[in-house]
């Protein structure tokens, strides 16, 4: 088993719980296998913020990072997760001054 | 058509004022807001070299075609003088409710020049111009200044926009407030103070005219519609306001750390947008905006108990946060409060600080330097006493009032190492080396180290923007076509619209709306026949306008690049660690960047690309040849 860490931020946090939660995954789980892992142990709530209904796939929106990079620039949903790894999941909000 | 076809003419030497025509030519060119200004800026020639608080400056004020008209967030006024940073030309803008007001007295735009011998501020009320006596509000703040006005004209509607102790000490960072929202950056408001001029107030009760209503009319439907559409807007940005950067740019490894060491860590999750949520009284909008992003934040307990602000927005948790080490989030309100009651930027505030922090860290400033402050980072205290002696000019504070870059040739010895700007401007809360389009962006923005010209959204919220293409941060793949995108095509339906940047990045550009909707406004609202080929083209038009200024005062290709810092040092720390913008990739950037522009290696513009924009004047005034000609 391996030890990651869940950030969550606005309104993932209260479904999780906490700004960070650990879990334990097997070695070689993907990020694909633990967002299915996170459904089942959290439920309908967390598939309704993370699971967009038209595509079956995570919504657009949705910023997955692990160790701080977007999913998409590393190896997608088949990222392996390793021991001590982050994984952040939000939606972006923001902007700067003017 | 919803240009109101006047351009007011304001002499403070004379006390002189005459209304002239908008030039329908230049309105169609450049749009409006950034672009008209700098269109009308330019058709002053101002001779270069000269002193930005000299009296032969000007400041030009200019709203968009979407000013007072029924489209939301779009009520906006751009500011274009010779910034006394950069002492380059320059452009700063303002929301809330001064600019619609202003575009009801009946003007699309209005030019300040000369010098006032006393101090004064300007109350246009619809055709008629009155200069008035400044003198017993000068020294006011800007919540007192804006008070008193409203008492001495008797009438508490008009709209006064003023600048506070900073703007009239010639604090080179000096900005103009209206209500409590700021023209903040770049020292427009130390222009105002070097004209004696304390302020603008209006008070309009015309309205605009429509070439197609009804069409107009039905395009701001489709925009509130993607506005609802949109899956970040609401409630999300409306509920926690620009603060929720915060979180996003730790995350990414993109936030600044103390003077841009290294990037923000977890422990600056203090100052975001969850814990600054607990601060909130209430929320504001600016005139005409359905988002209310506004977040009136209030301490109840603790040393700064009292204090109150509308803010503090994203950049200002940076610069006046992570940027000097301080993760207390009631300083900041505190300290965004005092910026904006004195007329000062706080993101060149913070960064001088930080600045400052850094050197006597490394023995480079003693205390007996810095006024007896103990001046390490994360020293609140001392950061928020300096921000009045920087507004008063008061010992070190008065080095401070400078900016970093003036600021290292008094003080000497490597300081310039450390000194944080882009052609003099300080930088706002993200770090180039992780997001390298901002980097290029800092680099080539006409303005210095700027957010706002040519911001890449889909660099820092990265996700649903796969427009124009999905992009890597960290890569440095397509960033020069990428910067241009942003500068131009932003430019156009952000700085010569007027439309609010964060609806335009959360609702519009994500969707690829913006291009779309941008003509169909421009075209309904002007009855100008226009195409989507046109929003590209004003942006190309404003910047290249505005480009062509620098190389009149002198601007080379050795102005266009980052801190020595951001070149040389990769991060420690955090996701983006070992991430850099190495000089060799900078100059490669910069040479597909001008390529790309149209110009030489040294960022003069070929004759050829100004023809084709219909800019041969901007070639005439540059004495540019054409190419094959070049040699002759």
């Amino acid at each position: 088993m391996v030890a990651v860490k869940i950030q969550s931020m606005f309104d993932f946090v209260e479904i999780f719980g906490q700004p960070e939660v650990k879990i334990d995954v097997k070695e070689n789980t993907s990020i694909k296998d633990l967002l299915e892992l996170l459904i089942n142990q959290y439920g309908e709530k967390l598939k309704e913020k993370m699971i967009d209904p038209k595509t079956g796939d995570v919504f657009e929106h949705l910023e997955i990072l692990c160790n701080g990079r977007n999913i998409k620039f590393l190896q997608g949903n088949d990222t392996n997760l390793r021991e001590g790894d982050s994984v952040t999941i939000f939606v972006p909000i923001g902007g700067g001054s003017l | 058509m919803s240009y109101m076809g006047k351009v007011l003419r304001i002499n403070l030497t004379a006390k002189g004022v005459k209304t002239e025509p908008l030039n329908e030519k230049d309105a169609r060119d450049y749009m409006g807001g950034a672009g008209l200004g700098m269109k009308l800026f330019y058709n002053e020639k101002i001779k270069p070299g000269i002193d930005p608080f000299s009296e032969e400056n000007k400041v030009v004020m200019a709203t968009g075609f979407l000013c007072a008209t029924t489209c939301p967030v779009a009520a906006r006024v751009a500011c274009i003088t010779k910034s006394p940073l950069s002492f380059g030309v320059t452009y700063s803008n303002v929301g809330g409710f001064f600019p619609d007001e202003f575009k009801k007295t009946g003007h699309d735009a209005v030019i300040i020049e000369g010098k006032s011998e006393k101090p004064v501020y300007v109350y246009i009320k619809d055709d008629k111009v009155s200069f008035k006596d400044a003198a017993p509000i000068w020294g006011l703040n800007t919540a007192d200044s804006q008070h008193y006005i409203k008492e001495i004209l008797k009438d508490q509607t008009v709209r006064p926009f003023v600048i506070g102790p900073a703007g009239e000490n010639l604090v080179r960072y000096g900005s103009i407030i209206a209500e409590k929202r700021a023209s903040g950056r770049k020292g427009v408001g130390a222009v105002f103070g070097s004209k004696n001029l304390k302020g603008i107030v209006v008070k309009g009760s015309k309205s605009v005219k429509y070439a197609d209503e009804k069409g107009f009319q039905e395009v701001v439907k489709k925009i509130a519609k993607a506005f609802q559409d949109s899956p970040t807007l609401y409630p999300k940005f409306g509920n926690f306001g620009t603060a929720g950067n915060v979180e996003n740019c730790i995350a990414k490894g993109q936030m600044p750390g103390p003077n841009f060491i290294d990037p923000a860590d977890e422990k600056y999750l203090s100052i975001g947008a969850q814990k600054n949520i607990e601060y909130r009284a209430r929320r504001y909008a600016c005139y005409l905006c359905p988002i209310r992003c506004g977040q009136v934040r209030v301490v109840k307990s603790g040393k700064y108990a009292g204090w109150a602000t509308e803010g503090p927005e994203f950049e200002t948790l940076f610069s006046l946060g992570s940027g000097i080490g301080v993760t207390d989030p009631c300083f900041i309100i505190a300290a965004d409060r005092v910026c904006d009651d004195l007329g000062m930027d706080t993101v060149s505030a913070g960064v001088c600080i930080g600045f400052a922090m850094e050197l006597y860290e490394k023995g480079i400033l003693t205390k007996d330097d810095c006024d007896g402050f103990d001046l390490k980072f994360g020293n609140d205290d001392a950061a928020f006493k300096l921000l009045y002696k920087i507004a008063y000019r008061d010992g070190f504070g008065d080095l401070l009032a400078e900016g970093v870059r003036r600021a290292t040739k008094r003080i000497g010895k490597d300081s310039e190492k450390y000194a944080m700007h882009v052609k003099g401007l300080e930088p706002p809360g993200y770090d180039p080396r992780t997001c390298k389009s901002m980097g290029l962006n800092y680099m080539t923005s006409y303005t210095g180290a700027d957010h706002s010209r040519g911001y890449p959204p889909q660099e820092i919220f990265g996700a649903h923007h796969k427009v124009p293409w999905e992009v890597d941060p960290y890569s440095w793949d397509r960033k020069a076509e990428l910067t241009i995108y942003n500068q131009d095509v932003g430019g156009a339906c952000k700085d010569c619209s007027m439309f609010c940047t964060f609806a335009y990045r959360n609702a519009l550009i994500p969707a690829n709306l913006h291009i779309k909707y941008f003509t169909e406004l421009w075209k309904t609202a002007t009855g100008f026949d226009v195409t989507e080929e046109d929003i590209p083209k004003v942006g190309q038009r404003y910047n290249n306008l505005a480009h062509a200024l620098l190389l009149k005062e002198g601007f080379t290709r050795k102005d266009d690049y980052l801190p020595e810092r951001l070149m040389t040092e990769p991060h420690k720390i955090g996701p983006g660690k070992g991430q850099v913008m190495d000089r060799e990739n900078c100059e490669k950037l910069l040479d597909e960047f001008y390529t790309l522009r149209g110009w030489d290696k040294n960022g003069i513009p070929k004759r050829e690309k100004l023809v084709e924009l219909g800019m041969d004047y901007v070639a005439e005034d540059l004495g540019l040849k054409e190419t094959e000609k070049i040699g002759e």
